[in-house]
């Protein structure tokens, strides 16, 4: 094997990433090249100093400066993101989205989902608990319309 | 009763979701879980699909997007030291880098939205981090107009009275870091971007990818070419005690 289709084998053995029969072919080749070994040793050496290098802490306070710093003035994006209350009812929405999305309910293209069709014959286990769909959703003080075009309008391809 | 289901993963929105479909008729859907959660439909028991979690960080993730300070303040507690520590193996000058890290939060802070979990958040973060540190070093470019330092001058200076010897005790370590970082100043900015992120932040080769926009091979090029460099600088380091890491 020629010495410039070692580098990465070297690579790749530090990571210990070689098959069985590649470690073979890299081991014979160093033991034959004196160049190599070297170049291998110099890879394997560095790599462990850099390794070993001590962490910079940050100093006293940088956590606080950081929150501080973040900046608050709205986003217009913000305004429209619904997201921000329905949090937690996120998953659960984005579950029965997938169900539309995959296209398992049947649906014209040009018609929109009854939001109680989607609902109605689905359950959500949660923590062991099991629930109807509807009464999940409907146990938060979400506002119903935008929930449902939430809902409605989501789609996989551009989410949220 | 158990009614046999085919699954399929479906990734969506930082997700992975599993849609289990009936095995003898793959238009019923019977069920769609993610971690934590299962939507089914009634009175059909289908057997518990584990769900995968993708990212050690999505919960949090998920939190702050949705406007959660705390959320967004564990975070930065989770990745502070190792931003502060890449930037300060990036830069060398440690005020230097804790502005590089400040701003690194605040910019993901920011464009939070826009993360789509096409990669971890730890890699989102860190090439964030690193464009951060790029304009750095071409503001400071601009600045001081430091020509590349002579491989000569470094190793020079970092002879064997520069260098620590003995047990690791908290000025040994903070020698020793010093050497290295300026043993790596001696680089390109590419080469060292490339070798710090392997060697010393342990992202692997794809990250390292993901985060510097060069494909795989510039990237294993770039670090193997840092090392062989790095080798006659870094001599008086070998069998130094470090601190902790």
């Amino acid at each position: 094997m020629p010495c410039n289709e070692l580098e990465p084998l070297m690579l790749r053995q530090l990571d210990g990433r070689l098959t069985a029969e590649e470690a073979q072919r890299f081991e014979r080749h160093l033991e034959r090249c004196d160049d190599c070994r070297e170049a291998f040793d110099t890879q394997a050496r560095v790599a462990s100093i850099l390794s070993a290098r001590p962490e910079t802490e940050a100093s006293l306070g940088f956590t606080h400066r950081v929150m501080a710093n973040l900046e608050t003035e709205p986003d217009w994006l913000d305004l429209l993101n619904w997201r921000a209350w329905t949090f937690r009812l996120a998953p659960v929405a984005a579950a029965l989205v997938m169900v539309a999305a995959l296209g398992f309910e049947p649906t014209e293209a040009a018609e929109p989902l009854e939001f109680s069709d989607l609902v109605t014959d689905w359950v959500v286990e949660q923590d062991g608990e099991v629930s109807p769909a509807v009464s999940l959703l409907w146990q938060e003080e979400v506002a119903e319309e935008t929930l449902l075009e939430a809902v409605l309008t989501a789609n996989p391809a551009a989410p949220f | 009763m158990d009614r046999a289901g085919s699954e399929t993963i479906v990734a969506w929105n930082r997700v992975a979701y599993t849609a289990v479909v009936d095995a003898s008729n793959a238009d019923q859907l019977i069920a769609v879980s993610a971690p934590g959660l299962r939507v089914a439909r009634a009175g059909r028991a289908v057997s518990q699909s584990p769900g995968r979690s993708v990212d050690p960080d999505l919960t949090l993730v998920n939190e702050a997007t949705a406007g959660s300070l705390e959320a967004f303040e564990a975070l930065v507690r989770r990745y502070q030291t190792r931003l502060v520590s890449y930037a300060a193996s990036i830069l060398r000058d440690t005020g230097e880098a804790e502005d590089v890290a400040q701003e690194t939060f605040i910019r993901a802070y920011r464009s939070l939205k826009r993360f789509r979990g096409e990669s971890l958040f730890k890699t989102w973060l860190y090439t964030i981090a690193t464009n951060t540190a790029r304009t750095a070093l071409e503001r400071r470019g601009r600045r001081e107009r430091v020509g590349d330092q002579s491989l000569d001058d470094e190793a020079q200076s970092l002879g064997a009275d520069s260098v620590p010897s003995g047990g690791p005790d908290v000025e040994t370590t903070l020698m020793a870091r010093d050497a290295i970082d300026r043993a790596l100043a001696t680089l390109s900015d590419d080469l060292r971007v490339a070798v710090v992120l392997r060697d010393v932040e342990g992202l692997d080769y794809k990250e390292i990818a993901k985060v510097t926009g060069a494909p795989i091979g510039t990237v294993e090029s770039r670090i193997f070419r840092a090392r062989q460099r790095l080798r006659t600088v870094l001599q008086p380091l070998r069998g130094v005690q470090m601190g902790t890491r």
